[in-house]
């Protein structure tokens, strides 16, 4: 069995190698661990065994190779009208709130509610799908769209007290399906690669991102019970603010990507 | 040793086969496995794994579990449901295609 030290040691070596994909680290750091192992158990040292090892795991090449590798495989076969319905959905629904502030028949929330719709089919089945986890997504999936189907019913043809009550809580339940799982799942990712400047940068800006999309059903309730506070301008700000960390999120990590590809290249 | 073209084709059947229907296996354990059953005719280079294994994961076709052995991480991967369909499906095609290949070199070599 290996020191707690001597992993340490592989470990940084990996980090230092640029390996920061979440699972590929922990999948080459076992895989040395074992190769070190067997080569310890024929009488190397730890040092003798360790570059055995990482010359069997990479041969030639370095090492980043594998990453690269790994990176170039998954995106093969995403296209970028893939992601940009997607991207093009996730923001109708950040911008969803605004139809809580209009009255009568609003064309806008019909096209909200089927981006909502077009963004959880996607996301449900395409994405998620990927996650293994298809049974629990599917039911999210099917509730989420039941809301959405749900309010375009209540607020196009049906006229009653507590409408806006309604609509404001069936607003807030999706932004809170969808923001706080996404978001959470942006900052996990970024805790695990926080190596870099440009990780570092990337999660402060998730962090603003997910504290203003917070605030949103904050700040709705106080311009429910509070019609006098004029609220709607900050609003426009916070999700303003939480578009722009979020999209400059992405930029910072693509820059990341594309470095990877660089230093494959160059 | 096979060269690396013909490897890359058959990397995706191999590991979906070691893991069909329910066996949980870590990377360095592929590698041994595939050593040990091909009497070391066909080594697998960790450089070929990760990246096809993590492809797989992306495309739902295994699952992975992470357990501290010791001090240490490992990585147990899994087939889903849809990946024992997959597994299924790519036997069978290996299989035909194999035939169709041995038929080919065969036919091949008469007509010659």
């Amino acid at each position: 069995m290996l020191t707690d030290k001597q992993i340490d040691i592989i470990k940084k070596d990996l980090n230092q190698n640029g390996i920061r994909m979440p699972g590929l680290e922990n999948d080459l750091l076992d895989h040395l661990l074992c190769s070190i192992e067997v080569y310890m158990s024929k009488g190397y040292s730890f040092e003798e065994a360790y570059r055995c090892a990482l010359y069997d795991l990479h041969g030639e090449s370095t090492i980043i190779t594998i990453q690269q590798e790994t990176i170039h495989l998954i995106n093969e076969g995403r296209s970028r009208v893939k992601n940009l319905i997607y991207y093009g959905c996730l923001l109708s629904c950040l911008i969803a709130p605004f139809n809580l502030f209009t009255t009568g028949v609003n064309p806008g929330l019909i096209l909200v509610c089927i981006s909502l719709s077009i963004f959880f089919i996607y996301h449900s089945i395409f994405l998620h799908r990927k996650q293994n986890d298809l049974r629990r997504n599917l039911f999210l999936f099917t509730i989420i769209t039941s809301l959405a189907v749900l309010s375009v019913f209540i607020f196009l043809f049906i006229e009653f007290e507590g409408k806006g009550l309604l609509g404001m809580l069936l607003w807030v339940s999706l932004i809170l399906a969808i923001a706080i799982p996404f978001y959470l799942k942006a900052i996990k990712r970024s805790l695990s690669m926080n190596n870099t400047m440009i990780d570092f940068f990337s999660f402060a800006l998730e962090l603003t991102a997910i504290i203003s999309l917070l605030w949103i059903p904050l700040a709705l309730s106080i311009k429910l019970f509070r019609s006098n506070v004029a609220v709607v301008f900050f609003l426009d700000d916070l999700v303003l603010i939480a578009i722009c960390a979020f999209s400059v999120s992405i930029m910072l990590k693509k820059a990341g990507e594309l470095k990877l590809y660089l230093q494959k290249y160059l | 040793m096979y060269s690396k073209d013909l490897i890359r084709g058959t990397l995706t059947p191999i590991i979906l086969k070691l893991l069909y229907p329910n066996r949980k296996m870590y990377g360095y354990e592929i590698c041994q496995k595939v050593k040990e059953l091909t009497n070391e005719d066909l080594l697998i280079k960790e450089g070929s794994l990760y990246p096809a294994l993590h492809k797989l994961m992306d495309d739902g076709l295994i699952n992975v579990e992470e357990v501290l052995i010791g001090n240490r991480p490992r990585r147990y991967y899994q087939l889903t449901a849809e990946g024992k369909l997959e597994a299924e499906h790519r036997t069978t095609e290996l299989n035909r295609f194999l035939k169709t290949m041995q038929l080919f070199l065969e036919k091949a070599t008469n007509s010659l």
